[in-house]
């Protein structure tokens, strides 16, 4: 049934006009998403209303197409001058920009293509393989889980910043502290707001990354007087390969899997997001890495956060059609779309209306990999962007990251946030203290102190029977594999070094 | 530099006490896991501190990197560095003295006149005054930004920016 139902949807998609849909969806995504703080969100946005007359299929081919479309350009911008295009292609900037100054924009940019093509397609065959079971899956996930899975990315943070690890714990723990600006999730109590009406809520990570990233790095490239942002000046030379870069990929089988499986397992998950799949992606693919040089440009630092953040669609939309519990502000609104043309998410749906849910994956597959053919396709083009001279490369940026924090919500207070965070991360760089410890602890730490109340809280009224918990053990024996596996690899180093 | 980065850290150091201070006064149920983070993220703080003022970064990074060759070499070029940007230390200060008037003036026209109308104002005197661009390039440039913004953002978008002071 699901086979058929699957060919059934591949066959409505390609039939004339309905292509045109995904087409245009895909287009329009990829060009607002290329536009910082602006992103594929308020493209849908935009869109619900324009659908109201619509019917339903052409509605479901475009939101499939918005989804999937608006994934991989906002990591261009990440590589080719630290701005992340949306919060989930922060980590891309990592390693992407280092390898934009080195010359190697383009091999960037392609190893992004194809990580995000390849890992939107397992996120897809994981998707429809979880379809018939998604209810046992998710009822796996419980506080003590996410706990667990918060604490494993923070403990990558000693991994990330291997370079200067007490300053990497200690800007953790800063951005831990950041995290907890506003109401406490249990007490409601208000900590930390300095009496601004603006912090009640919270500080949003994206003025943050506009100004640790962004706004740091050209406040860097005008104080060193660098004449560009590629360290190359002679064009081929500045262009990098696309060849390569889709090679890293296919070389390395086995981070790509793992980036791509635990991409889609986290959006599977309600309410964790794109952003924590992409920064854990990171912190594992650092961990599995001995002898790479991540945040320095590590293509591997693009790989794993690009296939993490590709896979998670497919698995974001699995809560979605089987009860509609969104998980991200993306799928909330396609969650809307889909209300107002009658299709109501839940077992009916993917019982009565198969064939309707596979036009969705098929738009959202379609999308994904037109996306990175278009890519691999103006790679070249968009990495000479690096070579434009400085002097008039950092005014313009600069406007676009102001630019970005205005237009996010619309508030005075997100510019000044990004600005101070601009300060913060300029300082950062150049004494030499990691900011990629400071943001995954930003990120992690509303699932953290989150999912720490409910824990002790179930531990206190004895509902936490952690042998019942297989997903916990397996999450406990990885915790402790990251903690140990450091030491064994150095002993078995040094033991190598003596015999040697 | 050695003097500025001890600066950054006594900062971050003054930042941490605060926090603690301010974590004790919230109720217990609010401080559980700020108190779990700012205890140890202060006591790195003043290690840190200790070890950046009696030059003891050097015997630290041996004990965190280990006295192999790649340590030796990545201490070199840590020295390396700091020699290089201790020479480059009074144009560099300059630079960031004329940078925070650049970036002042940005926000000061943000707020007082509204983005869209910050972007022409802002621009042509930066490329004219701070990077010496021509006159008929620095039109163009200028041109083309502020109408892109303009026509994007401001028309086709309809971004809601938020309310200047004039205008």
């Amino acid at each position: 049934m699901i086979l058929a139902s699957a060919l059934e949807g591949l066959q409505i998609l390609l039939a004339w006009p309905n292509i045109l849909y995904p087409v245009a969806g895909t287009l329009l995504a990829m060009v607002f998403s290329f536009l910082p703080g602006i992103g594929g969100v308020t493209l849908m946005a935009l869109a619900v209303p324009w659908t109201f007359s619509w019917d339903p299929l052409p509605t479901v081919l475009l939101f499939g197409a918005l989804v999937g479309g608006g994934t991989f350009m906002g990591s261009v911008t990440s590589i080719l001058f630290n701005i992340p295009g949306t919060a989930p292609n922060a980590a891309t900037m990592l390693d992407g920009y280092p390898l934009a100054q080195q010359g190697e924009a383009r091999t960037a940019i392609a190893c992004s293509a194809t990580a995000s093509a390849l890992g939107s397609t397992v996120g897809i065959i994981l998707l429809v393989a979880f379809i018939p079971v998604i209810r046992r899956v998710l009822l796996l996930f419980g506080p003590l889980e996410f706990l667990l899975l918060a604490i494993w990315g923070l403990a990558t943070i000693a991994l990330v910043s291997r370079r200067a690890v007490l300053k990497g714990l200690i800007a953790a723990g800063l951005g831990l502290m950041v995290g907890f600006v506003g109401m406490d999730p249990r007490t409601a109590e208000l900590r930390y707001a300095l009496g601004s009406e603006y912090l009640v809520d919270g500080v949003s990570v994206i003025p943050v990354f506009l100004g640790l990233f962004g706004l740091a790095e050209m406040m860097e490239l005008y104080v060193s007087r660098r004449e560009r942002i590629s360290s190359q000046s002679d064009v081929d030379a500045a262009a990098g390969s696309t060849r390569a870069g889709v090679l890293a990929v296919l070389k390395n089988p086995g981070l790509f899997a793992r980036s791509s499986v635990l991409g889609t397992m986290i959006g599977m998950v309600p309410g964790i997001g794109g952003t924590v799949a992409s920064f854990v992606a990171y912190g594992q693919a650092a961990h599995g890495a001995k002898d790479g040089k991540f945040g320095e440009g590590d293509i591997r630092g693009v790989l794993a956060p690009e296939a993490a953040n590709d896979a998670k669609d497919g698995g974001s939309l699995l809560p979605v059609l089987a009860f509609g519990i969104p998980g991200s502000e993306g799928t909330v609104l396609l969650l809307a779309a889909l209300t107002l043309h009658g299709i109501v998410p839940g077992p009916e749906l993917l019982q009565d209306q198969l064939t309707l849910v596979f036009v969705l994956i098929w738009s959202l597959f379609f999308s994904n990999w037109l996306t990175s053919v278009l890519g691999l396709a103006t790679a070249g083009h968009f990495s000479r962007l690096t070579l434009v001279p400085a002097q008039i490369i950092v005014p313009i940026i600069t406007l676009l990251v102001v630019l970005a924090a205005l237009a996010y919500r619309g508030s005075m207070g997100d510019l000044l946030l990004a600005v101070g965070f601009g300060v913060l991360g300029y300082a950062m760089k150049v004494h030499g203290w990691p900011r990629v410890s400071f943001v995954i602890a930003l990120v992690l730490a509303a699932l953290f102190e989150t999912n720490l109340h409910l824990t002790l809280r179930l531990h206190e009224l004895d509902r936490l029977s952690l042998l019942d918990r297989p997903i916990s053990l397996a999450l406990f024996a990885l915790l402790a594999a990251t903690m140990v596996w450091p030491v064994i690899n150095r002993a078995l180093q040094r033991r190598r070094g003596v015999s040697s | 530099m050695r003097a500025r980065g001890m600066l950054f850290t006594a900062i971050l150091t003054g930042v941490g006490v605060v926090l603690l201070v301010q974590t004790l006064y919230l109720a217990p149920g609010s401080r559980l896991a700020p108190l779990w983070v700012i205890l140890p993220t202060l006591a790195l703080l003043i290690l840190e501190l200790v070890l950046e003022g009696t030059a003891l970064p050097d015997r630290a990074f041996r004990a965190l990197h280990g006295d192999t060759l790649r340590g030796t070499a990545e201490r070199v070029e840590l020295r390396l560095r700091l020699h290089v940007s201790g020479d480059r230390r009074r144009p560099r200060r300059s630079r960031e003295l004329r940078l925070t008037l650049w970036g002042a003036l940005l926000l000061a026209l943000v707020y007082t006149v509204g983005f869209l109308a910050a972007v022409p104002l802002y621009l042509a005197p930066y490329l004219r005054v701070e990077a010496h661009v021509a006159w008929s390039k620095t039109l163009v440039i200028t041109m083309l930004t502020a109408g892109f913004f303009y026509l994007v953002f401001g028309v086709l978008l309809n971004v809601p920016f938020p309310p200047a002071l004039v205008g």
